[in-house]
């Protein structure tokens, strides 16, 4: 199975969140305990199929482990969708498998590119190896 | 496990079509706001029998002087007859009228601005008829009834929509006349219907279902 190709969605202006479907840019996420440690900043697509696939993620500063990012730059993490769970009441995108402390862990997402390895890193770390992150 | 779908955006509505829409609606709001209220239309001028002809250099004997000396038929005016008093319309309306004002006066209603302004306007058309003004026409106040009845239904009564916009085009289709048997039926009419209703508005907007 060819690997889909990613898109940010504002990369795509003649696309738009399904109606109905929520659209979690905004939205706090937490870790299995609750913790805000990012914020969901964008999406990425699969246009061919039309899904969302991962959540980019602007993490918080000052997170253990993390290292400090540069002056005017964030560190950012994917999330695979199939790994998080959303509250549309609460705004909030539950995250069970990372927490604060163990996020410093996780790899962060520095180019816009997805090799291989990335994904199993991503995959390897939430030890989710009964997701599936495949459209 | 969550799921989130995206979808092509839906293609927007032409900008022409949105400027043809603006322009409908800044029409009809023009045509509300300045329509002339057909409660406030002034009395019918007196009959015309007094006014003097000017001279003019129409040779006396020619057609276009025949034609002049030839009043017009009656029918033809604009104007109606005066009211007598005994008018049984007139004599209705009068009867109505302080249930009507005392309506519009209750205090859950008396605060709407529109209902103030109908209020106003059947007062208005009401105190010439009182006046016994010879010029009176009944349409005024036949038609500012129901007016006011159906500003009354629109502050507090939806399900009584129907029966309010059928009284006001009832009422636009009167002459305003109660001389011949035709138009007091017409008349009488319209005004069982206008006491049936407001008998009904008289009730706490609360217990009319």
């Amino acid at each position: 199975m060819p690997s889909p190709i990613l898109r940010r969605l504002r990369d795509l202006p003649t696309f738009e969140m399904a109606t109905g479907d929520p659209d979690p840019r905004g939205w706090a996420v937490r870790g299995g305990d609750g913790q805000v440690f990012g914020t969901v900043t964008e999406l990425l697509v699969d246009p061919e199929s039309q899904r969302v696939l991962y959540l980019n993620v602007e993490l918080e500063r000052g997170l253990p482990g993390v290292p400090t990012p540069a002056p005017h730059a964030e560190t950012q993490i994917l999330l695979p969708l199939g790994a998080v769970n959303l509250d549309t009441e609460g705004s909030s995108v539950f995250v069970t498998a990372l927490r604060r402390d163990t996020v410093g862990s996780y790899p962060p997402f520095i180019d816009f590119i997805l090799p291989t390895e990335y994904e199993e890193a991503m995959l390897r770390t939430l030890k989710a190896s009964s997701i599936d992150t495949k459209p | 496990m969550a799921e989130l779908r995206i979808q092509p955006k839906k293609s927007a509505p032409s900008p022409w079509l949105l400027v043809a829409l603006a322009v409908v609606v800044l029409a009809a709001a023009a045509y509300f706001f300045l329509r002339p209220d057909t409660a406030d239309e002034p009395a019918p001028a007196p009959a015309v029998t007094s006014v003097p002809t000017p001279t003019d250099s129409l040779a006396p004997g020619s057609p276009a002087a025949d034609a002049r000396a030839t009043p017009p038929p009656s029918d033809s005016l604009e104007t109606s007859p005066p009211l007598g008093s005994d008018s049984p319309a007139r004599v209705r309306l009068l009867e109505l009228a302080p249930q009507l004002t005392q309506l519009a006066d209750r205090t859950d209603l008396r605060d709407d601005a529109t209902i103030r302004e109908q209020r106003d306007n059947f007062t208005s058309a009401i105190s010439r008829l009182e006046d016994n003004d010879p010029a009176a026409s009944l349409r005024p106040g036949l038609v500012a009834a129901a007016n006011l009845l159906l500003a009354v239904q629109q502050k507090g009564y939806p399900n009584l929509e129907a029966e309010a916009n059928a009284l006001t085009l009832q009422a636009s289709e009167l002459s305003g006349r109660d001389a011949t048997p035709a138009e007091q039926t017409c008349n009488r009419a319209y005004l069982a219907q206008v006491a049936s209703l407001l008998n009904t508005l008289s009730y706490p907007i609360k217990d009319v279902l």
